[in-house]
């Protein structure tokens, strides 16, 4: 689904790979991890949930801490999990970017419309 | 609740006008639209971890979400389930990309993301006549959740039922407002005036600083009802262990007899009764609407009820000293009920897919499971007002702190909610007949029984947070989609500063006034409609932003194809829901799946296809948002 740089890049003359934004490259490149990590959250709760909690007799209910069993390890556990990897991923993987407009604004064709270029940073 | 209670609660409002105020001091001498619609993109952690939070945290999380729970038990926790990653999702996916292109183009509103990304007027218009289409059907249902908490806080206030009853009467001759409930009716014109005022009084800062304040009332409200509601229903094992023994109750009517008087009677919905079968077994039912008996009446048919089917429920009612029951000079007979189409048999309340009134397959059958697992985390990162909030946070280093927060807020928040709300089966039986007021009449319920009524007025603010937090923002959005994107940008250019700040103003107060209006007949089902306008909105917006941020390739015949196919799939498979199913609400599933699944799968491949099949973009826009000069 995802087109490559190769070819989503259109002909012309737009500068090689190696003029690509950093913070485009460092976004797109957390983007990815973090889809990675909810195909793992799907995976891990559906399965689990299906496979423990699915038309499952109740006669003898498994509960943990009061917690139907198929609940706390198909979404509390996951989720505690969830939890420690989302605080490791924002103080130890996410790049700081300069999000900054200015030199792109500087850059930029007019706007349509009348409209001006806001610059912020 | 009585006065301490009242007091809390005016309390509160009185500190959300007071920041809307100091709010609108900001605005002074500063780029208007810029800080009227977007806080200038100046939030620092807390503000931005709690406005993105206590938006998201809608109406439907304090109402239709313990709603469902009370309703179909355990399995809303997998309903819920992705929350756990809803937070790095819908804020990391898109969000230091959105606000940097945000920043480049000196976009205002999501519709200005996409106007300047792709240098196209008609892209804007698209992207705000879709904004705008669906946050008001959202607005209006947001307004009736905080209309029906209200009234439930206020409800045996002796100074709001003589302002209802005098509002009843000053009303009765208005053909369109006969029939509303005049205490619905007066709390929506409080709530809305309210909601309204402040918002367009104070713009984006008042909603963000309000948002912060509901935000942190919503958690504390979660942490107080959490332990007293565990503690009351005598620990959460034994709440499982008895939702394990519950059956379904069963809908359905009744008859009534009574001796004709000369004056007209009513009898409160809620109201408890036995009814004896010509078998000579006894029923508890429950009353599930008001019924309003004519002078002179004697009989009235095919009343609405509840009947409960578990021993357990049934022995708690009949013993409650809080029972109100019917008068007992009335009888009721002739009772009709059927029961739930997924069964009856015990357990369902505790194993997946969860007891269903109307589905066979049960509340959640494994393909919805997954539907909502995508649609809460992946659908979610493509609502605009979420999209607002990444374009107005200061920096990265912001973003990576707030997403932490947020993690840890909604972990606080969700979870929480479905241990109390399981709890709420045990100790109030049924609620089915008005799940929608389960979480205020919960927590009323719990705190009065505590001793500490007081304390109800902070917890009841707590999802009157939630519901005022989403609503401001929500108006605020549409208010800048018609001043921004429509007047400004397209009609008048050259606009002038105190004009768009007088339209500004206005729109905002006519937009609210216009929900306001809405919401006195609002459609019967909150959550329904929440589901219907926030997987359509992703359906819409979420491929378009994608692309628009992370394919350099993409162009505006490709991302506007697929804006229009996801709104047009999605919005199809609900039509047919009218006439498969005869409820709008009850959409197709296609190949049982969600019609979000569908709508954004449709949005993604079309959007692939038409770009690829047309011309590539020009080159200074490619250059200008994915290179470095």
């Amino acid at each position: 689904m995802i087109l490559s740089d190769a070819e989503s890049t259109p002909p012309g003359n737009v500068p090689d790979d190696s003029r690509l934004d950093p913070t485009f490259l460092h976004a797109r490149r957390e983007a990815m991890v973090i889809f990675l990590v909810w195909c793992v959250a799907l995976v891990w709760s559906i399965s689990i949930c299906y496979w423990l909690g699915y038309g499952v007799s109740t006669t003898h209910l498994a509960t943990i801490w009061g917690v139907p069993a198929w609940v706390f390890w198909g979404i509390a556990t996951p989720w505690a999990v969830a939890v420690v990897f989302s605080l490791w991923f924002c103080f130890r993987y996410m790049v700081d970017d300069d999000l900054s407009g200015r030199r792109q604004t500087a850059l930029a064709e007019p706007l349509d419309s009348g409209d001006q270029p806001e610059v912020v940073g | 609740m009585g006065g301490p209670a009242l007091t809390t609660f005016v309390l509160y409002i009185g500190g959300v006008l007071a920041l809307a105020w100091l709010a609108n001091r900001l605005l002074r001498d500063k780029n208007f639209l810029s800080e009227y619609f977007l806080g200038g993109r100046s939030l620092g952690v807390w503000a931005f971890a709690l406005t993105f939070a206590a938006t998201s945290a809608s109406g439907g999380s304090f109402t239709g979400f313990p709603s469902k729970i009370y309703s179909h038990g355990w399995v809303l926790a997998l309903w819920i389930g992705s929350y756990m990653v809803v937070p790095i999702c819908m804020m990391g996916l898109l969000g230091k990309r959105l606000n940097q292109v945000a920043r480049i183009s000196g976009a205002i509103t999501v519709p200005d993301v996409f106007r300047d990304r792709f240098n196209s007027a008609a892209f804007g218009l698209l992207a705000t006549a879709l904004i705008v289409f669906f946050m008001s059907f959202n607005l209006v249902a947001q307004f009736k959740a905080g209309s029906l908490i209200l009234k439930t806080l206020l409800d045996s206030v002796a100074l709001f039922q003589d302002a209802s009853q005098g509002l009843g009467v000053a009303v009765n001759e208005w053909s369109f407002l006969a029939g509303v409930d005049p205490q619905y009716l007066l709390c929506l014109f409080v709530f809305g005036i309210v909601v309204v005022l402040y918002t367009a009084y104070g713009g984006f800062h008042a909603v963000v600083w309000t948002d912060v304040l509901q935000g942190v009332v919503m958690v504390i409200g979660v942490a107080i009802l959490l332990p007293l509601t565990l503690h009351q229903a005598g620990g959460l094992t034994k709440v499982t262990q008895e939702m394990a023994q519950m059956t379904p109750p069963r809908a359905g009517v009744a008859d009534l007899t009574v001796s004709a008087t000369p004056h007209e009677r009513v009898v409160t919905a809620g109201a408890w009764a036995w009814i004896e079968s010509d078998a000579g077994e006894r029923h508890l039912i429950r009353l599930a609407a008001a019924i309003t008996i004519g002078a002179q009446q004697k009989y009235v048919a095919d009343i609405r009820i509840l009947e409960l089917t578990t021993p357990s429920q049934i022995e708690r009612v009949r013993t409650s000293e809080r029972t109100l029951w019917m008068d007992e000079s009335m009888a009721l007979g002739n009772l009709r009920t059927t029961a739930y189409a997924s069964g009856e048999a015990p357990g369902a309340y505790v194993t997946a897919p969860g007891p269903s009134q109307h589905s066979a397959d049960g509340f959640l059958p494994l393909s919805l499971a997954v539907s909502f697992f995508i649609m809460w985390a992946i659908a979610g990162s493509g609502q605009p007002s979420a999209h607002v909030r990444l374009m107005a946070f200061k920096d990265s280093r912001t973003l990576r702190h707030a997403i932490a927060s947020v993690t840890v807020y909604y972990s606080l928040i969700y979870f929480p909610l479905v241990i109390i709300f399981c709890c709420a089966r045990v100790l109030m039986p049924g609620m089915e007949t008005e799940s929608d007021r389960i979480m205020p009449a919960m927590v009323i319920f719990v705190t009065d029984h505590a001793g500490l009524a007081w304390l109800g007025g902070l917890v009841v603010a707590a999802p009157f947070a939630a519901v005022m937090s989403t609503v401001d923002s929500f108006l605020l959005m549409i208010s800048s989609a018609l001043v921004r994107d429509v007047y400004q940008r397209t009609l008048r250019p050259d606009a002038e500063e105190r004009m768009l700040r007088r339209l500004s103003f206005g729109v905002t107060l006519l937009v609210g006034f216009g929900a306001v209006l809405g919401a006195i007949d609002p459609p019967r089902f909150l959550q329904d409609i929440i589901v219907y306008t926030g997987s359509g909105l992703a359906a819409c917006f979420l491929a378009p932003t994608v692309f628009a941020l992370y394919i350099p390739r993409a162009n505006t015949a490709g991302c506007m194809a697929g804006m229009l196919g996801g709104f047009g799939t999605h919005l199809a498979m609900y039509g047919a829901g009218i006439f498969v199913h005869g409820s709008f609400f009850r959409p197709v599933h296609l190949f049982g799946l969600d019609p979000i699944l569908v709508g954004l799968a449709v949005s993604f491949v079309v959007t692939f296809a038409v770009t690829r099949a047309t011309a590539a973009p020009p080159v200074h826009l490619v250059r200008r948002y994915f290179y470095r000069d």
